[in-house]
């Protein structure tokens, strides 16, 4: 056990998912808003750099996707110019101003749609390396361990030791614990099961010698421990 | 290889039906045919999956594959007994633009240039999904959740505990949720043979393989092919459909099913009565695909019977149609009579209806749309157009009127329900529910550029059977 916490040094900041940042990043979008103010704010504005264009948020293809306000308001820039631009020189070729503008404005909607279309395909075909640089190549498990990380490895000695058997699960973290679940199924998290899986739970505690897990109030005997990864996480059974 | 027949499948089952059904139509082409075909194949596959699963026959590769292939070579049978065409000749329209004389450089240049991108694009999105394992909340805590407890079962868990119910109960499945998309991924798991996390996903980006190909078709008979293929390059740049068709959401489908089942409507306005059929079967897809569907095939189906109304006299559309489109619409009824009787209930399990008034959810919904996030620039042009061609025709109205009732619903429910009014998932939802509709908004916008066209230059403007 000692080999493998020193194989996969598993802390936990450590088992935070890529899904785990993303919904990190909504939430402190999110709780950035006062609550009924103009959403203007959710895309940050800067008026120094309003024509610096910076590329799309969001690191990875999991990323929430947001533009900066600078390439918004160049986009507006580009219909309302064209549109504008375009209706003069057809009024002015004597065609009727509703047609004008007509006219105009399906220009200008391509002109602003294949401008988004460059700034936002750089963004996905970024994506689209870094995807091919961590994924390619390797069996559908090994990618599932470079996604999860540490948590994958513990999950699979987690299977072989709970077989098929249920388990109920502690995590402070709420990614940790759904992952941790979901590639356990069809093995269910269950009140009353007889292992207990433990990733890092601020709450819980074990101590070796007297085999006793306490949780909040709720103290077990007679609980061994069957697998342990690190300090924090580790798997018990209880008689 | 067993993905690949997974997906050949269903599509082929759907080919039959869809030459069966338009056994009389001669102006859809065969790729038209065929991106028909996948979405319908796939739907009535688990629709008979649920069905199955409800009869506790276990959903295992040879009860389910056998069943589909009884059907093909049923209707495979009927096919050549009743001498129905099978297959059209392909249609190279694309190809023959490229390669005509006719045709000036610069035009040929745009051509191959856009369906380049579009090909990369979609390529892109193909190795995309076969590069990552199910990577997103909602799948891992839903969809795949649901699908891999089913997969270990081979069964739907009617038989267990109260807890353990339909698969209630497991990580943050909600039980109410239509079963279309879980079943998609049994399905796949049983072809491969393991649950195997990247390839259970792989029916999400021929989903938008087939909307983009009768998306594309649509547009070009409708305006011309290089305006049809522009659209769709701008089309494909939402990054959100993207990261979609790569994951095992239901978002995807559902706006494929709501955008064929418009279509279906259009063609069905201008007296092609055999797609009041289609437009049942996808309209019942769709209502086994997500629960918002029927915010949206309601007012679908209510626009349809003012249609009939409206033209009774005329004749425009036989009773009989009429009849076939409610009959294809009860192909949803076991999923709602099993949900009803079971008191699964409607929308996510943690969404506590508590009523609020706050308009100003619908404003910021507004700003978000206009802020360009996941749609190009569509949302910002589409009311331009529409308010600089004010006077539509009744055919636009007929398509258009339906998608606002969708996209007013979901205003209604982000400003009058305490639980989206800023909450965690205020920004996933609205963009994902916008993205259920996002193609009929590049669908409609088309028409309105036809109808700049037909204004600006009457010989440009293309010779269709129009509902004035």
């Amino acid at each position: 056990m000692q080999v493998w916490s020193a194989l996969f040094p598993m802390k936990p900041t450590t088992v935070c998912t890529e899904t785990y940042f993303a919904i990190r990043d909504e939430l402190l979008v999110i709780s950035a808003i006062p609550s009924g103010r103009l959403p203007l704010l959710i895309m940050d504005l800067d008026i120094a750099n309003l024509f610096m264009v910076e590329p799309m948020h969001g690191g990875t293809v999991n990323g929430w996707i947001q533009i900066p306000l600078s390439f918004t308001i160049t986009l507006y820039c580009v219909i309302v110019g064209i549109t504008v631009l375009n209706a003069v020189f057809l009024v002015i070729k004597k065609t009727p101003l509703l047609k004008a503008l007509r006219k105009s404005a399906v220009i200008a909607f391509f002109s602003a749609g294949f401008l988004y279309l460059v700034y936002s395909e750089r963004t996905w075909y970024t994506w689209f390396e870094q995807d091919i640089d961590t994924y390619a190549g390797y069996s559908t498990e090994a990618k599932i361990g470079i996604f999860n990380g540490p948590l994958y490895d513990f999950i699979k000695v987690a299977r072989g030791v709970l077989k098929d058997e249920d388990y109920v699960v502690y995590s402070a973290d709420d990614a940790t614990r759904l992952m941790t679940q979901y590639y356990l199924l069809p093995r269910r998290n269950r009140t009353n099961a007889k292992n207990i899986i433990v990733l890092y739970d601020k709450d819980t505690a074990y101590d070796d010698r007297s085999r006793t897990f306490t949780r909040g109030t709720m103290r077990m005997v007679n609980v061994d421990l069957v697998f342990r990864y690190d300090f924090g996480a580790y798997i018990l059974r209880t008689r | 290889m067993m993905t690949v027949a997974a997906l050949a499948l269903p599509t082929i089952l759907g080919l039959l039906v869809i030459s069966v059904v338009l056994r009389n139509e001669t102006e859809s082409s065969f790729a038209m045919r065929l991106s028909l075909a996948y979405p319908l194949g796939m739907g009535l596959l688990t629709m008979q999956m649920f069905l199955l699963a409800l009869m506790r026959v276990p959903l295992r590769l040879g009860y389910v594959a056998s069943l589909i292939a009884i059907e093909i070579v049923g209707l495979f049978l009927l096919i050549r007994e009743k001498k129905i065409g099978l297959t059209r000749m392909p249609s190279f329209g694309l190809f023959n633009e490229i390669a005509s004389a006719d045709v000036r450089w610069s035009r040929k240049i745009l051509v191959i240039g856009l369906t380049a991108i579009i090909v990369v694009k979609i390529g892109s999105i193909f190795v995309e999904t076969y590069l990552r394992p199910i990577f997103a909340w909602d799948s891992f805590a839903n969809w795949s959740a649901g699908a891999k407890a089913f997969y270990y079962s081979h069964s739907l868990l009617l038989d267990t505990d109260p807890q353990d119910f339909f698969g209630k109960g497991i990580l943050d499945r909600n039980a109410n949720y239509p079963p279309h998309n879980p079943l998609m991924q049994v399905w796949m798991g049983l072809w491969i043979g393991h649950f195997n996390e990247v390839l259970v996903k792989f029916w999400s980006p021929v989903y938008l393989l087939a909307m983009s190909v009768y998306l594309y078709a649509i547009m070009a008979r409708e305006t011309s092919r290089l305006i049809a293929l522009s659209m769709l390059v701008l089309f494909l740049s939402s990054p959100l459909i993207s990261v979609h068709a790569i994951e095992a959401y239901s978002d995807l489908p559902l706006s494929v099913y709501l955008l064929f089942s418009l279509i279906m409507f259009l063609f069905a306005m201008r007296g092609e009565h055999e797609y009041w059929v289609l437009m049942g079967l996808y309209s019942a897809e769709a209502l086994f695909t997500k629960d918002e569907a029927p915010f949206f095939v309601i007012p679908l189906v209510l626009a349809a019977i003012t249609f009939y109304w409206q033209n009774r006299k005329q004749g425009l559309v036989p009773r009989k149609a009429v009849v076939a489109l409610f009959a294809s619409l009860l192909l949803a009824a076991p999923w709602f009579i099993f949900k009803l009787s079971h008191h699964l209930g409607f929308g996510a399990d943690y969404i506590k209806l508590k009523w609020t008034v706050q308009p100003q959810i619908a404003w910021r919904v507004v700003m978000m749309l206009l802020s360009f996030r996941n749609f190009n620039v569509f949302f910002f042009i589409f009311p331009l157009l529409l308010m600089l061609t004010w006077r539509q025709s009744k055919e636009f109205i007929f398509l258009f009127v339906p998608m606002l009732c969708y996209a007013l619903f979901f205003m209604l429910v982000y400003s009058l329900t305490e639980f989206y009014a800023g909450g965690l998932m205020f920004n996933t939802a609205v963009f994902r529910n916008i993205m259920s509709y996002y193609p009929i908004i590049c669908l409609l916008t088309s028409l309105l550029i036809k109808t700049v066209m037909m204004s600006g230059n009457e010989a440009l403007a293309p010779k269709n059977k129009c509902i004035q």
